[in-house]
């Protein structure tokens, strides 16, 4: 939240973050979700206390936030129970099942995260970083010896 | 319940159909998504239930809700849908809790048709920390972010909100 | 690894008496076989032997230590230079490990209970024993020799009570006065980056508690690959992610196929452990543990992304319901 030893730092405010003088922008919902160290809060309220754009952001803020809180929960359509429980194979899958004909006619790759670039793991590297974590504060020879072989997985 | 404190798939789909219809319901603004999403998240939590360990039951549903709703917005982003099928047992609409009167009705349409309007990102933090009540802390795992993203996201939706409820 | 056992374990060390089974107390044994280790000079060949399924290999290795310079005498040698830890490589040593970083390893008394005892006489030396318990079944045995601190030797057991691995002095020569070895200076450094676990997002996590008693103890970084370590107060493991997809041909041949959650993995086996590699989402794991398999896989199973089905794999799915569907309806 704040940098240590400084003051807390808001973003998307107006005039921009980076100490008290500044607006408190997200820091305000924060507050409101009392996610704030109380040292934080006592920081952002003061401020919020002399500064009138940031009184009237907290309060616009603070309606939403009470709206959506005030929404009740919702009772599903009738049927919906059944539905879930009974035949689940069939309806589970008779929306998705034309979406993924959709899908199908596409290339494959296009729903695969094949846009992520190939990872090669350098696993013995891995492994000899493992074993070096493993061996500090332990006991360095058995730990560090079985790093000094070779590795292979011959099959 | 189980003996182990671990639930069975129908256990959950029957404690926790109300809030997980309730929580797809706000994430995707309509009742056919909604009943789609939560089919899918039962789906997922019956292969996740392998590896439940007993805790925050709400907590973990959210966080595979919310990773099933941005999966599947992510999904349609990237092709068209065909249409759904008619089907008319799914036409009605989903019932306000009784207690509510019809002036309190139009209210949360007002707010729910403001909430679909939000970038979808925005629309899961501010849905997780309003309506299922996670801490930033949990949004964050819930949603792989930081806990500064997750408060400027909730911070910028709910900025969003307040000039659609104008 | 480290081990906790009494203070009545030091006095024996030091005197040289008798004892019968010791509970688990709070010195460690460990701590001073590595300060022994640090401190003593010696130069000895170590036995490294471990279970690869069915075939059982061997290596064995020359180490060399005097006044805080540990010596590894491979292939591509390995030093410990006090806290640090070096890899000579291309004609130069290498910072693997940065002398001032630490890591705080959880309590292990909640899942291991450790019992000591007066071990055989190995290489000529007294020893004391030191099992290391879970349930009833020994994990890991310990040769401590008495005088020095020394441990001289390490067993890992299977769940039938048989050797999975195991490192131990074939020769030893302790040498109090052997000449020093020359301290490396190194510029160069292999070392990841200390990252603290609040600023990793998107495909990387690095939760905090994993099952099966595993407690983050660390997270590091360099480029694109994280290490998460963890730690059970016995064994440690570590986990790696890097973002991107497994090509086919990218996991090293040899593994043994595994599942973990709903994807395909591998699993293979090294003189200190195992690892399991497989690909959720967007990320690559590979995990890399002391722990003998079995222990392993209750923690792997709650690593991110080990909880449930790839892209691909319910693509898959819905692809083959898709058609059952069909058929169903007809």
């Amino acid at each position: 939240m704040s940098a240590p030893g400084g003051p807390p730092v808001g973003t998307s405010g107006p005039g921009g973050p980076n100490h008290a003088g500044d607006h408190a922008g997200d820091l305000l919902s924060a507050l409101l979700d009392a996610q704030l160290a109380p040292a934080d809060e006592l920081v952002v309220r003061t401020h919020v206390a002399g500064c009138p754009a940031c009184a009237t952001e907290l309060g616009a803020v603070e309606l939403a936030r009470s709206r959506v809180r005030a929404l009740r929960g919702l009772d599903p359509p009738f049927g919906f129970y059944q539905r879930l429980l009974a035949t689940p194979r069939r309806r589970r899958w008779a929306a998705a099942s034309l979406a993924a004909a959709a899908a199908a006619s596409v290339a494959f790759v296009g729903v695969l995260p094949a846009r992520e670039a190939p990872v090669h793991p350098a696993v013995a590297t891995l492994i000899r970083t493992h074993a070096v974590a493993a061996s500090v504060d332990g006991d360095p020879v058995s730990q560090l010896a079985t790093a000094g072989v070779p590795v292979s997985f011959r099959p | 319940m189980a003996d182990d404190g671990i639930p069975t798939w129908e256990e959950v789909a029957r404690t926790h159909g109300r809030f997980l219809y309730t929580v797809a319901y706000r994430l995707t603004g309509n009742d056919d998504d909604a009943q789609d999403l939560v089919q899918d998240v039962l789906l997922r939590v019956r292969r996740g239930l392998e590896t439940y360990r007993p805790g925050s039951l709400e907590g973990w549903l959210s966080r595979i809700t919310t990773n099933a709703f941005l999966d599947d917005v992510r999904r349609r982003r990237r092709r068209p849908l065909g249409a759904l099928p008619d089907d008319p047992d799914r036409a009605v609409p989903p019932t306000v809790a009784a207690d509510e009167t019809s002036a309190a009705e139009s209210l949360s349409d007002e707010v729910q048709a403001a909430l679909t309007r939000l970038p979808e990102e925005y629309r899961a933090a501010v849905v997780l920390c309003d309506v299922v009540g996670l801490s930033y802390e949990e949004i964050g795992e819930a949603l792989g972010i930081p806990v500064g993203t997750v408060r400027s996201r909730i911070h910028r939706g709910r900025r969003q909100l307040r000039e659609a409820l104008a | 690894m480290k081990a906790l056992v009494g203070a009545a374990a030091l006095a024996v060390i030091v005197s040289g008496a008798s004892v019968g089974p010791v509970l688990a107390d709070s010195e460690s044994v460990l701590d001073h076989a590595r300060s022994s280790a640090e401190a003593s000079s010696f130069s000895g060949v170590l036995d490294i032997v471990w279970r690869d399924g069915n075939v059982t290999r061997q290596q064995q290795l020359r180490v060399k230590a005097a006044r805080g310079v540990l010596l590894f005498e491979g292939p591509t040698p390995l030093m410990a230079l006090d806290d640090a830890r070096l890899v000579r490589e291309n004609a130069a040593w290498d910072v693997l490990w940065p002398a001032a970083l630490r890591l705080r390893r959880p309590d292990s008394g909640e899942k291991y209970e450790q019992r000591m005892a007066v071990g055989p006489k190995m290489l000529g030396h007294d020893t004391l024993v030191i099992d290391i318990r879970r349930g009833d079944r020994v994990r890991e045995r310990l040769y401590v020799e008495q005088f020095f601190g020394l441990l001289l030797r390490r067993e890992q057991f299977d769940d039938r009570g048989g050797v999975q691995r195991s490192v131990g002095f074939r020769e030893l020569q302790i040498d109090a006065g052997a000449p020093p070895m020359a301290r490396p200076v190194s510029t160069t450094t292999k070392a990841l980056q200390s990252v603290t676990g609040g600023k990793l997002h998107g495909p990387y996590s690095a939760p905090v508690v994993l099952g099966d008693g595993y407690r983050r103890t660390g997270v590091f970084r360099k480029g694109g690959v994280v290490q998460v370590v963890y730690s059970d107060g016995i064994y440690d493991m570590s986990v790696f992610e890097q973002r991107g997809r497994l090509g086919s041909k990218a996991a090293p041949r040899g593994g043994r196929p595994v599942r973990v959650g709903g994807s395909k993995g591998w699993q293979y086996t090294w003189p200190g452990g195992q690892v399991v590699l497989w690909q959720a989402g967007r990320t690559v794991y590979t995990v890399v543990a002391d722990a003998p398999y079995d222990d392993v896989l209750g923690a792997i199973r709650t690593v991110r992304g080990s909880s449930g089905p790839s892209v691909a794999y319910r693509f898959r799915q819905a692809c083959r319901s898709l058609v059952g569907a069909f058929r169903d309806d007809r």
